[in-house]
């Protein structure tokens, strides 16, 4: 779907978009956040189906906490944040400033974790899609975001959109916080048009950069 | 002085609640979860400064400030959203806001919505 001009153009502003966003994550947190370099890969959903999630391999099995907000007019898709729920209650206590450091039990989240867990993904998720907004020159508007703590076999559902025939423009990214290792997943469904309108501006700055 | 914080995260509004609690003790400090609410309270209450958020149920807050707009409602009002595009920031700053500050909140940023504040009450 992408070629090799066009694939290094585009991991290099989701590079640029996702370190903002760990900037951020960095300054909720108080710690530095390690970033490891992101993956970007177009994947259809319709080939590749279910082998596709497989590549998300953090989360084989249990629960997660997964974290959706929908965005839309000229570019529209879903954004998707997901990592492990028994790490979820430490980003909680790191943003808040308190917490021992050990894993805890998923159940033992409660509103005001999730609440947390929401403004955290509302940051995280707007930061990523807004810059690409940027890029592209469009405004969008988002949902908020719905966060909920689902099994991993659940997750498959929640990346599609209405329209079954959709790419998945998938970045993978784990960030660290300095105390404790949070695994974190950032995940964008797009439609045909706007992976296409994605497409055509990556050929545009190509174009001006071969000049 | 009357100040008026809108954010649907209950954490944001702690934070913020508290920390102007602390600056301001001798201001009366409403919060609120969405829109709606903000301008009802906006209207009964009419606060001196509003701090809201954009992304917000019930009505957002780009939605507030052109009702507010629309009817002729003079409110200070700060925007803290995590919206990071530029084509929002410019629509918003349109209607008047005197700041929009991004998300997250940072003790530095709390300082410039102090700041901000006090500008207004010495003004």
């Amino acid at each position: 779907m992408l070629n090799e001009q066009q694939s290094d153009l585009l991991k290099e502003y989701v590079n640029v978009f996702t370190g903002k966003a760990a900037s951020m994550l960095s300054e909720m947190a108080n710690q530095k956040i390690l970033l490891r370099v992101p993956e970007v890969e177009v994947l259809h959903m319709a080939q590749d189906g279910v082998d596709a999630l497989k590549k998300i391999s953090l989360f084989s099995e249990g629960h997660i906490v997964s974290s959706v907000m929908n965005f839309g007019h000229d570019f529209s898709g879903r954004a998707l944040l997901i990592f492990p729920a028994e790490k979820a209650k430490n980003l909680v206590d790191a943003c808040l400033g308190d917490g021992n450091g050990e894993d805890a039990s998923a159940v033992s989240l409660e509103d005001t974790d999730f609440d947390v867990l929401k403004e955290i993904s509302n940051v995280l998720l707007n930061s990523i899609i807004g810059e690409f907004a940027n890029m592209l020159g469009v405004k969008l508007e988002f949902t908020l975001p719905d966060v909920e703590l689902i099994f991993v076999s659940e997750f498959e559902q929640k990346m599609y959109l209405k329209n079954n025939n959709i790419y998945i423009l998938m970045l993978y990214t784990v960030f660290t916080l300095a105390e404790t290792k949070v695994d974190g997943v950032v995940v964008i469904a797009l439609g045909m048009d706007s992976l296409n309108m994605l497409v055509a501006k990556l050929d545009e700055v190509l174009g001006e950069a071969n000049g | 002085m009357k100040i008026l914080v809108a954010d649907d995260s209950s954490f944001i509004r702690t934070v913020i609640v508290k920390k102007l609690g602390n600056e301001f003790p001798g201001a009366e400090i409403i919060s609120c979860s969405n829109g709606k609410e903000a301008y009802e309270k906006i209207v009964s209450i009419k606060p001196d400064i509003v701090l809201t958020d954009l992304l917000m149920p019930e009505m957002t807050g780009e939605e507030l400030l052109k009702r507010l707009k629309s009817e002729g409602h003079n409110v200070n009002t700060i925007v803290v959203s995590a919206d990071v595009q530029s084509k929002t920031r410019e629509e918003i700053k349109a209607l008047g806001v005197v700041e929009f500050i991004n998300k997250p909140i940072t003790p530095d940023k709390l300082e410039i919505i102090i700041n901000f504040i006090r500008g207004i009450e010495n003004a």
